[in-house]
């Protein structure tokens, strides 16, 4: 009673529409209405043989942990996802990037050290050998007594002392023997040779033989 | 043809050597009365027999744990509803389209399709309809068109009568504006 008053009252504001009727202006294909119970009795045949799950199995218990597993899986994406919008590359870091990469796979020059450790070593060693010497000169060298006189050649103080110790007929004896020694001196075949080859022409060579 | 009562349908339901005849039986009832529910709400004919199919397998695997303590039309009407509504909602996101663009698409269909035999005063009013959101749309096709009383639509759709009755008033306002409107030509 009470809905009848209500809608008796919308009709009165809404005149335009009550004109226009309620009846329903769409249509259907011809016999469709006659032939909408057996096609959906196929339909429900079609989906009965067709049903999720037919003739397939599951493990045992698969649909007791199902969803555990699948909150585990959401809970993992979930926590991955933020870390890996957390970061960020430089602009244009990826197009770069390989070029870079290309560059440091190229063998490069070998760096050579402008004081190698060898030079430490050499240097040290100079330096030891310097100072010995150095040692070694600044002692007085020790005097040699010989019958014959030694060939000094220095115009020290030193050596003009030992020059003056020794005799003088011993100095002239040792000159002459000397010299007898180097005149007296058998020349070797080799400078035989060349001595004849160089001075005599090759037809006095023949005439002499 | 006498309609059998819906309590009939079920208990031979029930019996695996009359489930057929009662799925058969609750067809015979019900079949243009879902039909004619759904296409108010997707409008395409090819959208409505798709749907009227889903609904029906649907109510053919769920019929066997239906309570008694709700009516059968009810049940089913409830399962056409939501179908409709998640019908329309997934082919907004499909399309990537805004409610005023498939309100405009719907509308090409009215004109396009083949099945539709109204007036112009008719085919306004349908055009005015699409322009509510769907819930609305329904509630009023639910109240106006299938002469539905506000409890029957409560058991349905699980609003209350006070809302259904707010909601269908400021749909029929709406309806009255747009139809008054003379710039709105066909």
């Amino acid at each position: 009673m009470l809905e009848e008053i209500e809608d008796r009252e919308w009709m009165e504001t809404a005149k335009e529409l009550m004109k226009t009727g309620n009846a329903t202006p769409f249509e259907v294909p011809a016999g469709y209405f006659e032939a909408l119970s057996a096609q959906l009795n196929a339909c429900l045949k079609i989906d009965e043989a067709s049903g999720t799950g037919a003739g397939f199995n599951v493990p045992p218990a698969y649909f007791d942990h199902l969803q555990q597993q699948i909150s585990a899986r959401v809970l993992i994406r979930e926590t991955q996802a933020p870390a890996q919008q957390a970061f960020s590359t430089p602009p244009g870091y990826f197009e770069t990037l390989s070029p870079r990469i290309f560059a440091a796979t190229r063998p490069s020059a070998p760096v050579r050290r402008l004081w190698p450790l060898v030079a430490k070593y050499a240097a040290a060693a100079s330096v030891v050998l310097l100072a010995g010497l150095a040692m070694f000169y600044s002692q007085e060298p020790p005097v040699k007594h010989s019958e014959k006189a030694p060939m000094v050649h220095t115009t020290t103080p030193l050596a003009d002392q030992y020059l003056y110790d020794i005799d003088e007929q011993v100095i002239v004896e040792h000159v002459q023997m000397s010299e007898a020694e180097a005149l007296h001196a058998t020349p070797s075949q080799d400078e035989v040779e060349s001595y004849i080859l160089n001075h005599y022409s090759q037809n006095e060579l023949i005439s002499a033989l | 043809m006498k309609q059998v009562e819906d309590a009939e349908i079920l208990q031979k339901f029930a019996q695996p050597q009359t489930r057929n005849e009662a799925f058969n039986l609750l067809l015979q009832k019900y079949q243009q009365k879902i039909y004619w529910h759904i296409r108010r709400i997707v409008i395409d004919h090819d959208d409505a027999d798709d749907l009227v199919q889903e609904v029906f397998i649907k109510v053919w695997k769920n019929l066997s744990g239906f309570r008694n303590d709700a009516q059968l039309y009810t049940w089913i009407y409830r399962i056409a509803s939501n179908e409709s509504i998640t019908f329309l909602n997934k082919k907004k996101q499909r399309n990537n389209i805004s409610i005023e663009d498939n309100s405009v698409e719907l509308a090409e269909h009215l004109t396009a399709a083949s099945y539709f035999n109204g007036d112009k005063a008719q085919l306004k009013l349908q055009k005015a309809l699409l322009t509510l959101p769907d819930k609305q749309r329904l509630i009023f096709n639910m109240k106006y068109f299938e002469e539905m009383k506000y409890e029957e639509i409560s058991q349905v759709l699980g609003t209350s009568v006070g809302a259904l009755k707010a909601s269908f008033h400021i749909a029929v306002k709406k309806i009255e504006a747009f139809l008054l409107n003379d710039d709105i030509t066909f």
